[in-house]
């Protein structure tokens, strides 16, 4: 009797747990607890298997045996298409560390992790995630038995350690990022035991899961450190001198620099390959500026069905290339196995013609993005005040869309490749909206100049271009940065649109840095960037606020509305604003699904974003004997991390 | 002579501070430092950093300094044989030049030998045959080495290459010899890959090569002194050994001082283009990236072999022309 009532306690407390992260079906490509895995499926996984290479050295007694390797309750990732085969080298190409992006989507594990659209969160290195009901305390189990790729257990030893010793540590984290102090106020931390902390903050914070997925929730960075590991380097532990000089050895003048970029740092992994990690694969000590390689992880703790586990591929390669053309050419010789990363649709029919030659296929991915090339119009512009005024206008701005003949750029740039729209969130994310994709965006040449006629821009006698209300020459600066191919011309076409409406047009094509500095500072008039990530909007606002077309609002928000400028109160500017701080706090889902339509209205009417194209293919080259890659998902960062949302563990070759 | 050559090492390591302080003032000039690069990069490829993380990053690395802070640290680590760290790849300055050093060197002298082979067989045999048919084929040859840009010339071999063979031939080796010790095979697969380098930078070398000693001679072969010595019946192959070849070579020697930068930085966008693991991409790259100590100890490095060549050419010129004794 009492076993029974234990266990029906047991079962009330589990689906609570699944409630917050997991889903309820087996779908392929996806995520779930050993545990819900069985319950969903009835089928018991009682036997695991390991690579031949690791069983080797499980028979020479240099490893312990996988049962011992794996957590008592591992993950299991259910192939896209069958159940692999152990071996091979993946070969890619990257551009040097600067591209650590190109091994880390591949390799980084989360606290939670996304599904593969975006739409719901599954356990990852948590085992489950509870929120309270007043959405400020949150119990996180991290997976019992789950190990550092070192061998040593990962508990909350670690979570203690980074909370205390790094994260409050003002030399390792001199100002505390954002995401751990809504507000203002870091989180309390509450050690329950081995496996069981809190996370307890002052005020609701809902979209706290979103960041656990993301940049909040980065395993070995965040929460979970390998600190038996970075202990040997911690003044706290081996007192300062020893600390100072274990620095000075190595070329840093503080152990802070050196503790930090070894141990702390998204690339730390890829620098140094004595760290332990939580990912399929991890830095091998043969990898060279040449070529990044990295080798399986003995302890990863995902398994496919049958028990066996993962990765199924040995090794991968990054191939140091100088630039995208030899990247290319590496691609269509077939020297790549699988990459979609720095190939742009502007590839594709190079890509397509050399299919035979270089022995692969070629599989698309549908981009998140809503427009690749976007003009983004600042609102904050004030450097020419009447001009400044002209951008504020939403006739102009309406104006300035409805002058572009999308479809033709559509043909001539992207070869009829993706969909012409209005910069606006693309089809199968959560916030689609048909309104908004449409907005403006028809080819509408006369209704632009009434516009323009309307704000008071009057033609030159001699009707070649429009006057500004001050009788200057009215002629616009949009600056670009070109990361491909099609910018350049897409820029060069909408030039010659808005001069037919009388807008002078001068095309600065600028050095990206320069790029990211102008627009910090607020001075461009119109710059030029995608509107992206269309995923997660609520999880990473930055293109609906305006981090392009309001940059210095942006600063203002993110700063915790101390620096920048503030939106001025009662226009639309200053709803958006109003609405997302509502949106911030808002426990439940289906009243913030409610407030992101209201800023979609907003954006719908003032399209301060004009987009031309967007929706785009990805192109992913593949090689013929390299199986379990699926056609047809989205591409987008950060939520889903493309390809980590292919599951690249569970790659294999035929 | 032990004067003169010690008055030019002083004036060199003058040369050499300036030009220090002149390269480091340069990456300075434009806006942002090499975080912002960073990030911006980082925007293109779709991540992002949060401003937390990168004031932190600023004063990890210095940046949060005044530039002469920067300045006097870098050069107080290079009088202790350190060129600082590298901020893109996370490395010592020093571990990555070692790194290319041979690859550069390696293909840069190969393609000088070449040049100067090929280039003074033709040279000498053009302006002793002047108006031959031989001599036509080598001007057009000259000409078109020295109009088609190197980079350009590169890319249609490799291209040509793949598109007969479906191989790329760019980088040192085949991908599956990556990290294998050195066998016959490997060594075979090298060459197959190096005579594409070694042929593009030969011939435009060997292009100049060809026209300066061509044009050479011919103004010296006739001069009176030739004249008189045949007259006196001295063989007409000592003669032109002798004499005219060795003042022919005198504005080749002038620059030969120019090639052993050369030689180090190899020619950059060629090594892009070709994929070379050699100095001269890193080059651009650390200056792209404003990786400061790494473009900084890269210029002052093919400085360093600039002055030290333009010293050579100096020395030599000294004593291959008896007209240029020193004042």
């Amino acid at each position: 009797m009492f076993r029974k009532v234990l266990w029906s306690l047991l079962v009330v407390i589990f689906t609570a747990q699944i409630l917050a992260i997991g889903l309820n079906e087996i779908v392929p490509g996806e995520y779930y607890n050993l545990t819900d895995y069985e319950r969903l499926t009835g089928k018991k996984i009682t036997k695991f298997n390991e690579s031949p290479m690791l069983k080797e050295m499980v028979e020479k007694g240099l490893l312990p045996p996988v049962e011992e390797r794996l957590p008592k309750n591992p993950v299991v990732v259910t192939p896209y298409e069958s159940i692999g085969k152990y071996g091979g080298t993946w070969n890619r190409a990257w551009y040097g560390l600067s591209d650590e992006w190109n091994a880390g989507r591949i390799c980084y594990e989360f606290m939670v992790i996304s599904d593969k659209a975006g739409k719901s969160l599954l356990p990852d290195v948590l085992e489950s995630l509870e929120v309270s009901k007043d959405g400020r305390e949150y119990t996180m189990r991290i997976r019992r038995g789950l190990k550092w790729s070192d061998g040593e257990p990962v508990t909350t030893k670690d979570v203690e350690f980074w909370y205390h010793d790094i994260l409050l540590n003002e030399s390792l984290t001199p100002s505390i990022p954002s995401v751990f102090q809504p507000g203002g106020k870091v989180f309390k931390l509450e050690i329950v035991d081995d496996y069981t902390f809190k996370v307890i903050f002052e005020e609701p914070y809902p979209l706290f899961p979103f960041a656990l997925a993301g940049d909040g929730g980065r395993a070995g960075i965040e929460f979970v450190v390998p600190s038996h590991y970075i202990k040997k380097f911690h003044p706290k532990y081996i007192g300062l001198e020893q600390a100072e000089k274990i620095a000075k050895e190595n070329g840093y003048s503080s152990w802070y620099q050196f503790v930090s970029d070894k141990c702390l740092q998204t690339n730390s992994w890829l620098v140094n390959p004595d760290l332990p990690i939580l990912f399929p694969w991890k830095l091998s000590k043969e990898s060279s500026e040449r070529a990044l390689i990295l080798e399986r992880n003995p302890y990863y703790f995902k398994v496919d069905p049958e028990g066996n586990q993962l990765p199924y591929i040995d090794r991968i390669i990054f191939h140091y290339v100088e630039n995208q053309q030899m990247l290319l050419m590496k691609a269509i010789s077939g020297e790549i196995d699988m990459q979609g990363r720095h190939l742009t649709v502007a590839d594709y029919s190079i890509l397509a013609a050399n299919r035979e030659k270089g022995g692969y296929k070629l599989i698309l991915a549908r981009q998140a993005v809503g427009s690749a090339d976007t003009l983004m119009i600042n609102q904050n512009y004030t450097d020419d005040p009447v001009i400044g005024e002209i951008l504020r206008d939403p006739r102009f701005r309406q104006a300035i869309s409805l002058a572009v003949n999308r479809e033709e750029i559509w043909q001539l740039v992207y070869q009829g490749l993706g969909e012409p729209r209005q910069a606006s969130f693309v089809k199968g994310v959560k916030y689609y909206d048909p309104e908004w994709e449409k907005a403006f965006a028809e080819y509408n040449p006369e209704r632009a100049n009434q516009l323009l006629d309307e704000m008071g821009l009057k033609w030159n006698p001699s009707r070649t271009y429009r006057l500004r209300p001050d009788g200057k020459k009215l002629e616009i600066v949009i600056e670009y940065t070109t990361p491909s191919q099609t910018r350049e011309k897409t820029m060069e076409m909408v030039k010659s649109y808005l001069e037919k409406v009388g807008i002078s047009v001068i095309l600065k094509p600028i050095d990206r840095s320069l790029y990211v500095t102008r627009l910090e500072a607020g001075q461009l008039q119109i710059g030029v960037w995608e509107f992206d990530r269309n995923i997660d909007p609520v999880g990473d606002p930055a293109h609906i606020l305006g981090s392009q077309w309001a940059p210095l609002t942006w600063q203002w928000y993110n700063s915790g509305k101390k620096t920048g400028m503030p939106p001025e109160e009662g226009t639309d500017m200053w709803k958006l604003y109003e609405i997302w701080d509502q949106i911030v706090k808002e426990v439940a889902p289906e009243k913030r699904d409610e407030l992101m339509k209201e800023i979609i209205n907003l954006h719908k009417k003032n399209i301060w974003m004009v987009g031309f194209v967007g929706a785009l293919p990805q192109p992913i080259v593949v090689k013929e004997n390299f199986k379990n890659v699926p056609q047809g998902l989205l591409w987008d960062f950060p939520l889903i991390r493309s390809p980590k949302n292919f599951r690249p563990e569970q790659f294999y070759f035929e | 002579m032990v004067a003169y050559i010690l008055r030019r090492l002083i004036t060199a390591f003058i040369t050499l501070w300036i030009i220090s302080i002149i390269s480091f003032v340069i990456i300075q000039l434009p806006p942002g430092d090499f975080l912002t690069s960073y990030i911006a990069q980082l925007k293109v490829s779709g991540e992002d950093v949060d401003i937390a993380t990168i004031e932190a990053l600023k004063k990890q690395y210095g940046l949060d300094k005044p530039i002469y802070v920067q300045y006097l640290k870098w050069l107080w680590g290079i009088l202790h044989g350190d060129f600082g760290y590298s901020f893109s790849w996370k490395k010592p300055v020093n571990e990555l030049l070692w790194n290319r050093l041979g690859v550069t060197v390696l293909v840069a002298t190969l393609s000088l030998i070449f040049s100067w082979i090929f280039g003074f067989i033709i040279g000498m045999y053009s302006a002793v045959h002047p108006y031959s048919i031989g001599d036509y084929l080598a001007t057009i040859l000259g000409y078109i080495g020295l109009a088609v840009p190197n980079f350009l010339l590169a890319l249609i071999l490799m291209w040509g290459i793949y598109s007969l063979t479906g191989i790329n031939l760019s980088g040192l080796h085949s991908v599956k010899y990556l990290n294998t010790p050195m066998t016959i095979d490997k060594f075979l697969d090298i060459l197959n890959h190096l005579w594409i380098p070694v042929l593009v930078l030969g011939t435009s070398g060997m292009a100049g090569l060809i026209r300066t000693l061509r044009a050479n001679l011919l103004d010296e072969l006739h001069k009176p002194y030739v004249e008189a010595a045949l007259s006196k019946g001295l063989p007409e192959n000592k003669v032109f050994w002798k004499y005219p070849l060795r003042i022919a070579m005198i504005p080749f020697i002038s620059t030969v001082g120019w090639s052993l930068p050369w030689i180090f930085s190899g020619a950059t966008i060629t090594a892009i283009v070709l994929n070379l693991p050699s100095v001269g991409p890193l080059l651009l790259n650390a200056l792209k990236n404003q990786d400061m100590y790494l473009a900084g100890s890269l210029v002052m490095f093919l400085s360093f072999f600039t002055v030290i060549g333009t010293l050579i050419s100096d020395i030599l010129l000294a004593w291959v022309d008896p007209r240029i004794r020193f004042e």
